[in-house]
């Protein structure tokens, strides 16, 4: 899961949108994988990391490919 | 030691550093400045709040990180060659790229392409100090004068959907280029799939016919070949009236809208290897489709062979995947890049046409729809912003578009290119505009 939130924060910083999109799809449906463990999301902040997943969505739509990356990067990952 | 982060921005009138910054680049770059000051500012922007550091946003979107400004630079600087002494940077931003770069002291020449001169005025107006304008090693350009990417090069990602107008051209080959390596990955994957295909379809290869026989077949023809975009819609009474003296080439997807309009095509064309493509026919009425033609590539699904109850002729693409085949049973390999528009268009000028019309041909979004009514599957798209590339319609007014779209224009482009003996014309003016076709005149204008 890291690995994918690596290579898509990597994609989406060098404008690379499909591999970009693509890493980052399966970023997100693995963490809804991880989080679905119940001993996983008492150890995660959740409070404090879904709006910054909600926020990622929404720059991933209207195509703020470096917001996105910027989310990932220094928002999202310090939480997982 | 890197210099410091070149400019704090802030939303402010041009003060005493953007003056200099635009005195610089008039005294080095008189052309550039001219352009610069005849490009509007951007609609809507603003400097970033409540992040680290501060970038633009224009029409929403960051023109840069808003963390890390020189750790993305230095990403994006990595990925050029070792041993390059020039480099062309497509898109300025705040020249962070070009900063990293002057690092590089084997770099003798640093060529930056604006891509979007309003917001490139923008910037240097509303920067502090950019030393970076009067390194020698720099030279602005600007991207409406080129056609033609030339490396080797970096890109700035936000120009790809930030782009003006007359750097489009530019911006495709961007994108193209970028997203080629994640394309060919997804092919590759694909090759297993495509193989089974082949085996599976051996016996109708075995018996069916070859598309060659149609080459020449229609000396100095008319033809009309039909996609399955929206702007089909609007243009079926045109195609009624003026379907008589054409042959008729079409998309699977548009056969259903055809029928039901009841206009019967001579050939149909299937070379996708998803089972959706039989989903487009498979409801229709046998006794119509008995006199349509189908032209097909034998990775398409073989249900669909099976199902089609006229005539069946085989064709392979340009493709080492078909090299076994090719041996056992030669057949012609009809033009494609990455849709089954391209392949109708060269088998219309392989039977000989001296003009082709095209309908339905948008490559686009137009009024937010994916194809014409009574295709299998049209939908709207999810909200404009969806898909947030956009090209210029055959209005010049901007029409939402995808990647793909992008390539397929640009590649088809090049193809017409190649034929000056044929004359392409197209109907659809809120589709996306084809340099090489010349757009007919419409009794519908509207919008």
């Amino acid at each position: 899961m890291q690995d994918d939130l690596r290579k898509a924060v990597f994609c989406l910083r060098l404008g690379m949108e499909g591999a970009g999109n693509h890493h980052l799809a399966t970023f997100l449906q693995k963490l809804s994988g991880h989080l679905a463990r119940p001993d996983i999301a008492a150890a995660t902040p959740l409070p404090l990391l879904l709006p910054h997943i909600q926020a990622l969505v929404e720059a991933q739509e209207r195509g703020d490919y470096l917001r996105a990356a910027d989310l990932l990067e220094y928002e999202i990952r310090p939480l997982l | 030691m890197l210099p410091p982060l070149s400019g704090s921005l802030q939303e402010r009138p041009c003060g005493s550093a953007g003056n200099e910054n635009l005195a610089a680049v008039r005294r080095r770059w008189p052309d550039v400045w001219q352009r610069l000051q005849r490009s509007p500012l951007p609609e809507s922007w603003q400097v970033s709040a409540h992040t680290p550091q501060s970038t633009l946003l224009v029409h929403g979107l960051q023109l840069t990180s808003a963390y890390d400004r020189l750790g993305e630079a230095r990403l994006q600087a990595s990925r050029l060659p070792p041993d390059s002494r020039n480099v062309w940077v497509y898109g300025m931003g705040f020249g962070d790229l070009i900063t990293v770069l002057l690092e590089m002291r084997h770099l003798a020449r640093i060529n930056v392409v604006l891509l979007h001169p309003g917001i490139d005025r923008l910037v240097l107006q509303q920067s502090g100090r950019l030393d970076w304008l009067r390194d020698p090693r720099v030279e602005l350009l600007l991207g409406s004068g080129q056609r033609q990417l030339q490396k080797p090069w970096l890109a700035m990602p936000a120009y790809l959907r930030l782009a003006s107008d007359d750097s489009l051209v530019l911006r495709d080959q961007l994108v193209l280029e970028l997203n080629h390596p994640y394309q060919e990955e997804h092919f590759l994957r694909l090759q297993d799939l495509f193989h089974q295909r082949l085996e599976e379809n051996r016996p109708f290869l075995k018996s069916d016919g070859d598309t060659g026989i149609l080459f020449g077949s229609r000396p100095e023809g008319r033809f009309i070949v039909v996609g399955a975009g929206p702007t089909l819609e609007t243009n079926l009474d045109w195609l009624r009236q003026n379907r008589s003296d054409a042959t008729l080439i079409t998309v699977t997807r548009a056969v259903k809208p055809l029928l039901d309009a009841g206009i019967f095509p001579e050939i149909a064309l299937a070379l996708d290897h998803s089972p959706f493509v039989f989903d487009h026919v498979r409801s229709l009425p046998a006794e119509p489709l008995a006199a349509v033609t189908l032209a097909y590539a034998p990775v398409v699904c073989p249900e669909l062979l099976r199902f089609w109850p006229g005539p069946r002729l085989a064709f392979y693409l340009d493709e080492p995947l078909y090299d076994s085949l090719r041996r056992q049973w030669p057949r012609p390999s009809l033009y494609c890049s990455g849709t089954v528009v391209h392949t109708a268009i060269d088998l219309a000028v392989r039977m000989g046409a001296r003009e082709v019309v095209l309908l339905g041909v948008d490559f686009s979004y137009p009024e937010g729809k994916s194809h014409a009514a009574g295709a299998v599957a049209a939908s709207r798209i999810a909200g404009e912003s969806s898909h947030r590339f956009t090209t210029r319609n055959g209005r010049g007014r901007p029409v939402p578009t995808d990647a793909n779209f992008l390539g397929y224009i640009r590649d088809l482009e090049q193809y017409l290119a190649r034929h000056p003996e044929v004359r392409f014309l197209k109907r659809g003016k809120a589709g996306a505009d084809l340099q090489g076709a010349e757009w007919m005149n419409e009794e519908h204008d509207a919008g």
